[in-house]
């Protein structure tokens, strides 16, 4: 997931970066890849796209959706990082919006996989709720 | 703020210093990895991997970034040691000092999630809210003023067209939204402790909420490189208006919040009584 985070640095075009994106996005495709093939059962389609777990105590399905955004917008915590070093950058108009947007398609298109991969996966849904972090 | 990633690494130091949490505190990925792969040894593996690898780049991209702002600051005269943490290395040329300086705030803040791990997610959960108040006011700003064809050339790179106008509502609206929904506590029913990660740390946060936002946006119209889009937007009279309008807007939510939820939080940081009496003058 944090995948996200170090796009931002790809414009840098320095092999410590390049290795840190390619190293990241292998280690998402081969997680989300041995889950999908090692997991047996699947949970139904009907779970992953269509069932909303609200154990919050709040009664709004809208809230509970509105405040659990929070950890998604994490992942795009640092998106800001692009223009923090712009003065740095060779050729900043091109390069810095293509750092953000790179960034974003990336991590929207690795994390929504990721996301949608392991809710097929997983077997037991409380198990996971029931963790001191959950 | 990219020092919020920056921060979710650095409590790995103190917690390994904590064994019982490994033992008993699995993470959710880690039992959805177990239950996926029906293999704990798999799982520790990613786990260990991403935890090590990921949180290594992460950190040193977050450094890189951070130290930047931080270097910005201090140019402006805005910290301590300004002229120590604004100088740059002569032989590297890069902003050393100020790398040292956020990698010590940053020290500091490990112990403060040893003291509280409230009041650790407040620090880092108020720098979420506060990147996306930063967002909003400077695509407010653009909506108002239009961008001005000097520093945003018809022949540039990126031209978003009609897209532009919609991203720019879609930021306000976001920033908006999470100004509101992030100060909800995420369970019912709510206790002093389980409140908002984000509202007992207020006042004490409270003299980075009011400087940071202001201090980013002169941080990106100074910006020396004419080739950012923010450089034309912002006259002195602009900045007196963003600054009046964040102060407005964190009062408010800092009066309309109880003063006793606020305090226990605070106590939790501090934990006496004097620290009431400070809150109260705060406030």
């Amino acid at each position: 997931m944090s995948h996200v985070s170090l796009t931002m640095k790809q414009w840098e075009k320095g092999t410590d970066t390049n290795f840190a994106v390619v190293t990241s996005l292998s280690l998402f495709l081969v997680i989300t890849v041995t889950c999908l093939a090692r997991s047996s059962p699947k949970q139904p389609s009907s779970f992953v796209w269509g069932t909303f777990n609200n154990e919050t105590g709040w009664s709004s399905t809208g809230i509970v959706f509105l405040t659990g955004m929070i950890n998604p917008n994490y992942i795009f915590a640092g998106i800001d990082g692009a223009i923090h070093v712009a003065e740095e950058a060779l050729n900043a108009a091109k390069i810095v919006p293509y750092a953000l947007l790179s960034t974003l398609i990336i991590g929207f298109v690795s994390s929504f996989t990721f996301g949608v991969g392991m809710a097929y996966s997983v077997r037991d849904w409380a198990e996971v709720l029931d963790t001191p972090t959950g | 703020m990219s020092h919020t990633p920056y921060c979710h690494t650095v409590p790995i130091l103190p917690i390994h210093g904590q064994r019982s949490n490994y033992r008993s505190g699995r993470l959710p990925i880690y039992e959805i990895w177990v239950q996926a792969t029906k293999s704990p040894v798999a799982a520790t593996i990613f786990v260990g991997v991403l935890g090590f690898f990921v949180n290594y780049v992460v950190l040193v991209a977050c450094q890189h970034t951070a130290s930047r702002l931080t270097w910005a600051f201090a140019r402006d005269n805005a910290l301590v040691f300004s002229h120590k943490i604004g100088h740059i290395h002569d032989k590297h040329e890069v902003p050393v000092w100020a790398l040292l300086a956020n990698s010590f705030v940053v020290f500091l803040l490990g112990f403060v999630y040893l003291g509280s791990s409230t009041a650790f997610n407040a620090f880092i959960g108020v720098g979420l809210i506060l990147q996306q108040v930063a967002f909003a006011i400077p695509a407010m700003l653009l909506l108002v003023q239009r961008r001005s064809t000097q520093y945003l050339k018809p022949s540039r790179f990126v031209k978003l067209g009609p897209f532009g106008w919609f991203a720019n509502v879609v930021t306000i609206a976001y920033g908006l939204l999470t100004l509101v929904f992030y100060c909800f506590p995420a369970y019912l029913p709510v206790s002093g402790g389980t409140m908002s990660e984000f509202i007992p740390n207020l006042p004490a946060d409270l003299n980075q909420i009011l400087l940071t936002p202001t201090f980013r946006l002169q941080r990106l119209c100074s910006c020396g490189n004419g080739s950012l889009w923010l450089h034309q937007l912002v006259s002195p009279c602009q900045k007196t208006l963003c600054r009046t309008t964040t102060v407005c807007i964190f009062v408010m939510i800092g009066l309309s919040r109880n003063l006793r939820l606020l305090s226990e939080g605070w106590q939790a940081l501090c934990g006496h009584y004097q620290a009431d009496v400070a809150l109260f003058v705060i406030c």
